[in-house]
């Protein structure tokens, strides 16, 4: 036996107030129009899987989802899964390889909940004693109104000002005293954002 | 020229669910008030002598909560009329937007330097509600005028996300230093609550509420519009505030000051008039 | 019988078919009523129906919607009327006059459903549209919602179904508090009850209550200006999604493991915060009307979707409707005419408005408050107008897709069902004369249905509003004070055990009143109104249409026996719910589960009586003679292991006694606590007691059990655990010695049995004396946890 990681993505099917709501207050209301263009914003699990097998571990959290309604709602949800060998946070061009050329991914995790212990024991309660580990983010897809270039020197900052709440006008997708969050390039880096 | 009272805005921001009795209880001290939509005119808010942002689920948390209504335009306007030595006072929702907007603590100007985390209890998450003491840390601010130093409080907290913390470090001990911790739960002899559920979400230093320098925002997860009046306190509260409530026996009794009338009747006292005797 | 022409659009083809291809036809529509009923719509409308009829009957002929098993039961045997009844069954709540001040009469508008199959298949989702769907029917009266509650019965959280059992409690509890807690209703609580039965059926009952003046309350009809001047039909809220398309249809029929995925779209998606918002521009839109003196009709969206409010609506008031369904905003492109007519998206409700107001009230909803802003597709609009043929029409793009009678969609079915006893084949085990005392009050203190609910309570928001008097943990009900400023209290209990519907469901029905009734008065309310939930299994099995009609019966009786404070008059039952097919594909049927909720009034808050004893020194007074019976006792199943044989019975004359002895002690300041005795009986009373007992000082109680038996001299252990375990009706109360006098005069005056059985006491814990070898003391370290933990393990 081996842990495994496991990456589940979920997202809406319905219209999804909360990435409008953010979308609005970075275009309008921190006047950021000119930059970004959308936002999207899928829930996504870490999970740490102990089982023989990459298939076993995958077996389980399929169940997981499809049988109770811990992670998905079918009918709000739809959900992917995926392998995530490498620790999550670590470089993983993985991560970003769903992203468009003008699109770049901002991750946001709390730096302590008790969403991911909750998660966990709800799983225990349901009889699973396989899932090791588990921590939620957010990832948002911002679509730019351009193609970022790795050589611009203006692009973290500008996804700083997108991405890190500083001030009424600046940052909104994560507060830096209660969370962390990174972000991924169109070309598969990662780095954190605080900085 | 007489002054007329003081009035004061209750701000509706989409999804708040506190603004009728936050209203009540602003009256109750003494004071005019009126619910401020959060689309109405800048030219109007301006009129108004003073703020309380009320509790809720502004924008329905999204995102983070307080944090798409932080960015709202009335908030600018807020935060120039602070700027002018206006109160404001945001609870639990509240509070989260003053934090979001960096109105507080204020140390350095509309930079958001904490936030208020969700809630870390032992054997449970999400939504927690109890009536919890209050330690008066600083009674010189807006909200705590009309109490002493050293004054234990019992107010209830209701909320998911209550946790002051701050990434900057030093910032917490600067807060002290300030006088701007104005509030920290306690047990009901004022001892420092460190542990659940005393201090009911595991906030840094049992703080439950800080303020600007200057004491004239105050953010404060507790809700003291729900401990405006007697009748509200629960008769199983320790301390003496539970035991008023078993002896009150009559409507007159019931209907008298509660622990947290104070707060509104602090934002009476801002504009020089007397507090009222509770 | 000649069919006379359809609408020229699709049509489900019913005359001139064999039984075996209208089966297929129905099943191929997705309609699942009866090959009769479909015959009957045929019949009724004279020519085939339209797809969208169909569906429209379909829905309105389910037994959620039409109540056609039980409407003839409930008729028969509720009191429904009483002077201050304003508005009985029928509208979506019922209302009541709860006080008049300075010319205003105050009225409080109380609901009570159920929400058990959606609970079931999606716990969180389920449990919050629940709340969702109760707060609509009190909002539509025009009443501001001051309080819910939720009587909940899980499965067997140690047993078979265990894992999926805690899944549901857990899922269940967090809907209900992020639903509610995000609107901004004070929760009141409920109660809560585990058994195996509801393993494959849980229970999820809501109940909101209102407070309107009785001069704005608001009808689900089109008025009667209707017929002079034009008027338009608005929906607002969120934008019509294909969620709950079948809805009641899917709360009409058996839970099958197999449908379960498909079941799933069945149930609603919550939005507190649509609906907060809605709230708020609502009632900003019924001070609109109120200022320019208009009447109009104003109904929630539930089952039935458009198709069911708005039918209604014209049909109250003999006018016809006219709703052009391309009008009608919608989350998804391509919906057909039916799902679109019949699907039960939340977060709806339908006006019908003075066409001269229109454009004011979409301004309202639309501009001032944003509601397209706030929430994607989310808006007011016109779909429709009010005509003064009395026909039902619908259009879609151009083409009549339902044009019949607003009466013949309106009028419903009804069966008569058959009824037959069931075998019990009850036993009962004796006592056994060496069983450990302490051991069985441990046992049933700490058992999951009677120990503490404050794991749960904690996540409910009771104080938002500010009028939370007494909250859950304090007294056997919720006190709030509904009106701002005023001394006028409302008290709130749901009750209903179930394991006396294993033995006997007219007792059951019976009990859950006089226990509603006892709670309510236990904090010094006067009832003034009952509601019930009725949920049952299969109503086509006979037992379980037995069982159903004896509930009924039972509650009747004892709405009319307990009957109003100093009067004649029953205590009206003025609003309820019928929920069937709570059964398992399997067949296992949930136990009868009679739900009652009884709201009080309290004249003077400062009157109102706790639990938790206040000091030492004070007597315990038992009233309430302990009749001895164990059968489906919290002793009886979790010490014997067993569900017994007979139960306490009511007694509808003591009852009425007692409730007015104990609202008199409390009205003149004579009670210093008070319990009621229901689960667990006198020992779980007086453990609670204890256990919440005034916080600053130490309070223990001493309990002969002597004084309760009916000869004097020590008892012996089976004897004892008759006194201590029965759960006849009864309350135990806390007099201090200076008011005993007085207290007597009452219990002389209201005739009530009563035995001085006890003292408060300095020490901790509890003493239970004159029991053959010595007094028996239970340890108040072990009475905690086990009060505290019983149930919260549940909850981890």
């Amino acid at each position: 036996m081996a842990i495994f990681q496991l990456r589940l993505t979920i997202s809406l099917k319905i219209p999804d107030n909360e990435a409008r709501s953010a979308l609005e207050a970075i275009r309008v209301k921190m006047g950021l129009d000119d930059e970004v263009r959308d936002l999207t914003r899928e829930e996504r699990w870490e999970l740490g899987v102990d089982a023989v097998s990459f298939d076993d571990a995958k077996a389980v959290v399929e169940k997981l989802v499809a049988t109770t309604n811990l992670f998905a709602n079918p009918n709000k949800h739809r959900y992917t899964l995926a392998r995530a060998d490498v620790p999550f946070g670590g470089p993983d061009p993985s991560v970003g390889a769903d992203l468009a050329d003008d699109e770049v991914a901002i991750l946001v995790s709390d730096r302590e909940s008790a969403e991911g212990d909750s998660i966990l024991s709800a799983i225990r309660r349901l009889g699973v004693t396989d899932v090791r580990s588990a921590r939620k983010w957010v990832r948002w897809r911002v679509a730019l109104t351009r193609t970022p270039s790795p050589e611009e020197p203006d692009l973290l900052p500008l996804i700083r000002r997108i991405g890190v709440a500083t001030g009424r006008r600046d940052g909104l997708l994560s507060n830096p005293h209660s969370q962390v969050s990174r972000v991924v390039l169109p070309w598969g880096e990662e780095k954190p954002l605080e900085s | 020229m007489t002054k007329s009272m003081p009035r004061i805005a209750v701000i509706r921001f989409p999804g708040m669910n506190c603004e009728e009795e936050t209203k009540r209880a602003v009256v109750d001290a003494g004071l005019e008030c009126d619910v401020f939509m959060w689309n109405g005119p800048t030219s109007e808010l301006v009129e108004y002598d003073g703020y309380v942002l009320p509790g809720g689920f502004s924008y329905q948390d999204r995102v983070r909560a307080g944090s798409i209504a932080a960015k709202d335009e009335i908030v600018d306007c807020l935060f120039e009329e602070a700027e002018r030595g206006k109160p404001v006072i945001g609870i639990c929702n509240g509070a989260q937007i003053l934090l979001e907007a960096g109105m507080v603590p204020g140390i350095e100007r509309g930079r958001v330097q904490m936030g208020l985390a969700t809630n870390i209890m032992p054997d449970r998450d999400g939504y927690y509600t109890r009536w919890t003491h209050l330690r008066v840390a600083n009674d010189g601010t807006c909200a705590t005028r009309a109490y002493e130093r050293g004054d234990v409080v019992p107010i209830p907290v209701a909320h998911a996300e209550g946790r002051f913390v701050s990434a900057e470090k030093g910032l917490i001990e600067t807060l002290f230093a300030n006088d701007q911790v104005v509030l920290t739960y306690c047990g009901p002899e004022a001892g420092e609550a460190r542990e659940f559920p005393a201090n009911p979400n595991g906030s840094t230093k049992a703080i439950a509420g800080i303020s600007n320098p200057e004491g004239n925002v105050v953010a404060m997860m507790p809700h003291p519009e729900r401990a405006a009046r007697l009748y509200q306190v629960p008769g199983n509260l320790a301390g003496p505030w539970g035991a008023r409530k078993r002896e009150a026996r009559d409507a007159e009794a019931m209907f008298g000051p509660g622990p947290g009338l104070p707060v509104m009747s602090s934002l009476a006292g801002f504009f020089g008039a007397e507090p009222r005797e509770v | 019988m000649t069919p006379t022409a359809a609408p020229s659009t699709r049509t489900v083809r019913i005359f001139q078919t064999t039984d075996m291809e209208l089966e297929q036809r129905l099943a191929e529509a997705g309609l699942n009523f009866s090959l009769s009923e479909a015959r009957k719509v045929a019949t009724i409308l004279a020519r085939d129906p339209t797809v969208v009829e169909a569906h429209i009957f379909n829905t309105m002929w389910s037994e959620h919607c039409s109540y056609k098993s039980s409407r003839g039961v409930l008729k028969e045997h509720l009191p429904t009327d009483a002077p201050h009844v304003v508005l009985g069954p029928g509208e979506d709540a019922g209302v009541v006059r709860l006080c008049e001040i300075d010319g205003k009469s105050y009225c409080v508008a109380v609901a009570h459903e159920s929400h058990n199959h959606p609970s079931q298949i999606v716990p969180n989702e389920g449990a919050a549209t629940g709340i969702g769907g109760i707060v609509r029917d009190v909002y539509c009266m025009g009443a501001d919602v001051v309080g819910v509650m939720d009587p909940l019965r899980f499965g067997d959280p140690n047993g078979p179904n265990a894992e999926r059992t805690r899944e549901i409690v857990h899922g269940v509890v967090e809907g209900i508090w992020q639903y509610g807690d995000a609107l901004g209703v004070p929760n009141l609580g409920g109660d809560v009850y585990f058994d195996r039965s509801y393993d494959d059926n849980c229970l999820v009952n809501v109940v909101a209550i209102g407070l309107v003046e009785e001069s704005e309350i608001k009808r689900s009809r089109v008025p009667e200006e209707a017929r002079d001047v034009p008027y338009d039909v608005i929906l607002v809220g969120k934008p019509t999604d294909p969620s709950g398309f079948g809805g009641a249809t899917f709360a009409s029929r058996i839970l099958d493991e197999e449908k379960t995925l498909s079941d799933k779209y069945a149930v609603q998606v919550p939005d507190p915060f649509l609906k907060r918002m809605l709230t708020v521009a609502t009632f900003r839109v019924l001070d609109l009307f109120r200022e320019r003196g208009v009447a109009i009709g104003f109904k929630d969206l539930g089952a039935g979707g458009i198709a069911c409010a708005t039918s209604e609506l014209g049909a109250a008031a003999g006018l016809g409707i006219r709703v052009d369904l391309s009008r009608v905003p919608v989350a998804e492109p391509d919906m057909t005419p039916e799902v679109i007519a019949c699907s039960e998206t939340q977060e709806r409700y339908a006006l019908v408005v003075p066409r001269e107001l229109t454009p004011e009230v979409l301004r309202i909803f639309n501009e001032e408050f944003e509601l397209p802003e706030l929430c994607h597709g989310a808006q007011a609009a016109v779909i429709g107008e009010v005509i003064a043929e009395p026909r039902y029409v619908l259009e879609h793009k151009g083409e009549v897709v339902c044009d019949a009678s607003t009466e013949a969609i309106t009028t419903g079915i009804a069966y008569v069902r058959d009824a037959s006893e069931r075998e019990r084949g009850l036993v009962e085990p004796d006592v056994p004369a060496d069983l450990g005392l302490v051991a069985a009050f441990l046992g049933v203190v700490g058992s999951p249905n009677v120990a503490s609910r404050e794991h749960i309570y904690r996540h409910y928001d009771g104080e938002v509003k500010g009028n939370a008097v007494v909250r859950p943990g304090e007294a056997d009900a919720g006190v709030l004070a509904p009106i701002p400023g005023e001394n006028v209290g409302v008290a709130v209990s749901a009750d209903g055990n179930p394991f006396l519907g294993a033995l006997d469901p007219y007792q059951a029905g019976a009990a859950a009143v006089a226990e509603s009734v006892r709670n309510v008065c236990a904090t010094g309310a006067v009832p003034i109104a009952l509601t019930d939930c009725l949920n049952f299994g299969n109503p086509e099995v006979p037992e379980v249409f037995h069982d159903f009609v004896e509930a009924v019966r039972g509650i009747g009786d004892a709405a009319r026996g307990i009957g109003m404070k100093d009067s004649d008059e029953p205590i009206p039952v003025v609003s309820g719910n019928v929920s069937f097919y709570n059964q398992s594909a399997a067949g296992s049927a949930i136990l009868p589960s009679p739900i009652v909720c009884c709201i009080g009034r309290l004249d003077d808050l400062s009157r109102h009586t706790t639990i938790g004893f206040r000091n030492a020194g004070s007597a315990i007074y038992l009233i309430g003679r302990r009749t001895g019976e164990l059968g489906g006792s919290e002793f009886m199943r979790s010490v014997l292991g067993a569900m017994g044989k007979a139960p306490a019975t009511v007694s509808f004359a003591d009852e009425r006694a007692m409730a007015a002895a104990v609202t008199d002690l409390a009205e003149r300041g004579l009670t210093q606590a008070c319990h009621d005795i229901s689960d667990g009986g006198v020992a779980a009373a007086v453990a609670e007691m204890t256990l919440l007992s005034a916080p600053d000082v130490e309070i223990g109680a001493r309990v002969d059990l002597a004084a309760m038996a009916p000869a004097d001299g020590t008892v012996g252990v089976p004897e004892a655990c008759r006194l201590i375990f029965c759960e006849s009706g009864g309350y135990l109360l806390e007099i201090a010695p200076p008011d005993e006098a007085a207290a007597l005069e009452v219990f002389e005056e209201r005739r009530v049995w009563f035995r001085r059985v006890g003292e408060t006491t300095e020490e901790v814990g509890i003493v239970l004396a004159s029991v053959e070898g010595g007094d028996v003391e239970v340890p108040v370290d072990a009475m905690t946890r086990a009060w505290t933990g019983g149930a919260t393990e549940v909850m981890l």
